[in-house]
């Protein structure tokens, strides 16, 4: 499993859409956390430079986070960056 | 890749709104060396992740990012209690595909196929928790600098 690379947050977004509708990116303090099916994903980063708009996460986070919301198969190929 | 059943210890000493609270935590994670990449994967708690260019880096930054999960929580929580749940909650989350891959990890390191010479080992059974105390009484004796070990 491949873990190098950046993703936008929008990208994020879509592929959570596609794969864990109802998923929601709540930004906090020190990471962004993703809620979805009861559990929630506390650390996502806020991107490489801090949080703004659209900021850009390592692909390697990305796919833990489905990972652990068991998304992965969907996420892989709504989102080609984590194959 | 070569994935390595972690069981890590911690505490942490933090500041909420109006408390000051001792976490301390011995869970599960698992390490993978992905191609000279290192992650290191929270198991329980899952829902979080460190990397680097080795596995004391990896273990580093998976370290910073429980710390900054913890004080995430801190920032919203308006009291100790409602500290203390989200805290229990966070544990409790364990990553499924990731509790697999750690007890697999766990078959190959009794089976010999998996070694760390740089990571002391500890029995796989090793009790895990978390605990969150409301510190009213600062001691020395409560300072812990933490350790990861192998799952054995």
């Amino acid at each position: 499993m491949g873990s190098t690379g950046l993703v936008t947050l929008k990208e994020i977004r879509k592929m959570l859409d596609d794969c864990a509708p109802g998923a929601v990116i709540e930004s906090k303090l020190h990471h962004n956390w993703i809620r979805y099916a009861g559990k929630t994903y506390r650390g996502l980063p806020l991107g490489k430079h801090g949080a703004r708009h659209n900021p850009e996460i390592e692909v390697g986070h990305v796919k833990r986070m489905a990972r652990f919301f068991e998304i992965l198969d969907c996420a892989r190929k709504s989102l080609p960056a984590l194959r | 890749m070569t994935h390595y059943p972690l069981l890590f210890g911690r505490r942490e000493l933090l500041e909420g709104n109006g408390f000051i609270a001792r976490v301390s935590v011995s869970g599960r994670a698992l390490l993978a060396d992905e191609d000279g990449e290192f992650w290191v994967e929270g198991v329980s708690p899952g829902g979080l992740a460190g990397h680097g260019k080795s596995p004391h880096e990896a273990l580093a930054d998976f370290s910073a990012a429980f710390r900054a999960v913890l004080f995430d929580i801190a920032a919203e929580a308006n009291s100790f209690e409602v500290f203390r749940q989200e805290v229990l909650r966070f544990f409790d989350e364990t990553s499924g595909p990731a509790l697999a891959e750690w007890e697999e990890a766990v078959r190959q390191v009794k089976a010999g196929q998996v070694t760390a010479e740089w990571l002391e080992k500890r029995p796989a059974e090793s009790k895990l928790g978390i605990e969150v105390a409301k510190v009213s009484q600062p001691a020395a004796a409560n300072n812990d600098l933490g350790q990861a070990t192998l799952a054995a």
